[in-house]
């Protein structure tokens, strides 16, 4: 995993890319962070068991920073909302979720903006896609208070 | 008959090998030398040779035309006399002349330095006799062991020739210098060979001091590297080469005290290897003794059937189930991070803990609480929650793995009696449901997430309940279920994970668990799979 900073004048924008594991180490990044910081994964192709130990050690020393998740990936959002603690006092403002178009059997995965499309938060409901290659609706491939659960926290 | 083949050291073959290439060398040399000389003399003796024939040609031409000359008015009187004392004088005065004569066109002898050849007919190889237009020719002859360079001029007037002189001049004087010649040649040459001789011994000498001097410098470290390679092959690897010097036998040493540390080190790696591996199987025989077996256990109003398939030797999975009573029954679930020999304790200390709580639950049910004051209501009360269970483990694996290993866990308790499930989670996947008497959707035993185990000493779990109805089925499962990817990269996914929970729901626990289990062997292919993976099937009755 490696990751590239952009300094945007009035916050640090961070990419994260390849696969957070156990060699995650972001000291350097901690001590270059400051105010308000957005954390990309776009580029975040999996994380695993020791990754999370590594990061979620990681995003409870960023204490200094106002931080703001966007483009995570489906690997990203089931931690969030299997570990409580995950996103530390950071905040979701973009995210992937599953769609699978039952008539290609093909999974699809949607960008999210949290502020478009949950404006709602006592009735989370997964936006509604059409599949790219038939055209028909495709369906949420997940349970929605289950995917969306980390959405009540922020 | 056999001949055994005879051996010769390195040093010895190169002292040999030199000497031979130096003879060779030395032998052409001389040989070219030789050669050379021996051709520089022939030409000397040929220009020798030819400068005295031109000399005597020269000479013989110039006093045959002035004899000839003086001869015709002699001739032409038949004045034999005056001839006869001019060629006795002649030849008495010049060296270089042996004879001088005229002969007529007849051949015969009209006058000779030697009188008694008078009128005899000489055998001259003179073809043209009479013609007046005949040049100045000249002959070799042998008489007798003597050579002789002979000069014809014609003797012309007008339209007549009257005869010819001719003057023989003795080769003798040429043949000892070429004699003399030939001698200090032959000195010359005999003087060469036993130089060219001498210094090929001197070249032999010191071509020999050289290839012992260098086979020694070859052989000194190819042996030390033949004596270490010997004990290497003996099994000793602790030998190492010390060669000094830097060019290809010294990094042969280098690379071979390289591959010996190298061997070492792979050796120790194997052994250590060998050992976990033993380990490995202790732990994986601790983890097969503490997982349930793979057939369809059925319980009252419930069945339910899991099993376990390790991505490494040993692996992190865990599940268990307890019967409570005869209407509930715990599931538990867990996935440590990692594999290998710590994961199997951690999951081991897992059982453990999940053997007392259970133990404990079953003891708490014993006591009669009617009699106890609040508080102590409450302390059992919390005893026999679910939360507890994750509390306690939490706390186990908290201190066993020093916050280097986590584990995810899910427990249920299932009350076919009162037909509910209640659960908790630390961190891990929500197990499915599908109910087809309600919804007829799936879905998840959902409770908001807290930390995995051994995360935080303190971690605080929430518990849920849901009704269940007969028919229904629970899945339980790990992560590596749903991220199995095939070779396009893509993963199972919930969308067809959760299209066989209902395709399949009305077959027995194990029949589903297989059928589920087949679905994402198929999806995989012959991809690699990259974890663990865990499938709980409990089906109500």
């Amino acid at each position: 995993m490696n990751f590239r900073l952009e300094d945007k004048g009035d916050y640090t924008l961070v990419y994260f890319k390849g696969v957070i594991n156990e060699d995650f180490q972001c000291d350097d990044l901690l001590v270059r962070l400051k105010g308000n910081s957005t954390f990309d994964f776009g580029e975040v192709t999996a994380i695993n068991s020791c990754g999370i130990r590594e990061w979620v050690k990681f995003v409870h020393k960023l204490t200094h920073v106002e931080l703001l998740l966007v483009n995570c990936p489906i690997p990203i959002v089931k931690q969030l909302s299997l570990i409580s603690n995950f996103k530390g006092e950071g905040k979701v403002k973009s995210f992937y979720a599953p769609y699978f178009c039952e008539k290609c059997d093909e999974g699809f995965n949607k960008l999210l903006e949290v502020d478009r499309d949950f404006k709602d938060k006592k009735s989370i409901k997964s936006p509604s896609f059409k599949c790219e290659t038939c055209g028909e609706e495709m369906i949420f491939d997940s349970i929605e208070r289950v995917y969306f659960s980390f959405l009540e926290d922020d | 008959m056999y001949f055994k083949k005879p051996h010769f050291s390195i040093s010895s073959k190169m002292v040999l090998t030199n000497v031979i290439l130096i003879l060779i060398i030395v032998t052409l040399l001389g040989y070219i030398s030789i050669i050379k000389t021996n051709k520089i003399y022939r030409q000397n003796m040929d220009s020798h040779v030819n400068a005295r024939h031109k000399y005597l040609w020269e000479k013989g031409r110039s006093e045959g035309y002035k004899l000839a000359l003086n001869s015709l008015l002699a001739l032409s009187k038949n004045d034999y006399t005056f001839l006869q004392s001019l060629f006795e004088t002649i030849v008495e005065r010049d060296n270089d002349l042996s004879y001088g004569m005229i002969i007529d066109t007849e051949r015969k002898i009209l006058t000779h330095n030697d009188p008694n050849l008078l009128n005899k007919f000489y055998d001259s190889p003179l073809k043209d006799l009479t013609s007046t237009s005949a040049k100045s020719q000249i002959f070799k002859r042998e008489k007798g062991k003597e050579g002789f360079l002979e000069v014809n001029i014609p003797i012309t007037s007008k339209s007549k020739r009257w005869g010819t002189v001719i003057l023989g001049y003795s080769l003798l004087q040429l043949e000892r210098d070429l004699n003399g010649l030939e001698i200090k040649r032959t000195g010359d040459m005999k003087i060469s060979i036993i130089y060219t001789i001498l210094i090929g011994l001197v070249f032999i000498l010191a071509g020999s001091l050289v290839a012992i001097d260098q086979s020694l410098r070859l052989t000194i470290p190819v042996t030390k590297i033949t004596e270490a390679v010997t004990q290497i092959s003996s099994g000793d690897l602790s030998v190492r080469v010390n060669i000094k010097s830097k060019n290809e036998l010294g990094k042969l040493g280098d690379d071979i005290n390289k591959m010996t540390y190298e061997i070492q080190r792979l050796m120790e790696q194997t052994k250590e290897k060998a050992a976990m591996e033993k380990e490995l199987e202790v732990a994986r025989a601790v983890q097969d003794a503490i997982i349930p077996d793979e057939e369809l256990h059925c319980l009252k109003n419930l069945e339910i059937s899991g099993k376990y398939i390790p991505a490494s030797k040993c692996g992190g999975d865990f599940w268990a189930f307890y019967s409570l009573d005869e209407d509930r029954t715990l599931v538990t679930i867990g996935d440590v991070t990692g594999h290998g020999t710590p994961t199997a304790l951690i999951t081991a200390a897992a059982k453990a803990s999940s053997d007392l709580v259970q133990n404990s639950l079953l003891e708490i049910k014993k006591i009669n609480k009617e009699n106890l004051d609040v508080t102590a209501k409450d302390y059992f009360e919390r005893l026999g929650s679910i939360t507890y269970l994750l509390e306690t483990l939490n706390m186990a694996i908290y201190n066993m793995s020093r916050n280097e290993f986590f584990m995810t866990f899910f427990v249920s308790v299932i009350d076919t009696k009162k037909m509910r499930i209640s659960f908790a989670s630390a961190a891990h996947d929500y197990p499915f449901i599908f109910q087809p008497s309600k919804s007829g959707k799936i879905d998840s035993l959902f409770v908001k997430g807290g930390a995995r185990l051994g995360e935080f000493p303190d971690s605080k779990f929430k518990a849920a309940e849901m009704e269940i109805s007969r028919d229904d089925v629970i899945v339980w499962y790990t992560d590596g279920i749903m991220d199995c990817m095939n070779i396009s990269k893509n993963a199972y996914g919930e969308s067809r994970f959760k299209n066989q929970i209902v395709k399949n729901h009305g077959l027995p626990a194990k029949e589903i668990r297989d059928n589920l289990l087949s679905g994402t062997m198929n999806f995989l292919g012959d991809e690699k799979r990259m974890d663990d993976i865990t499938l709980v099937v409990a089906r109500i009755l």
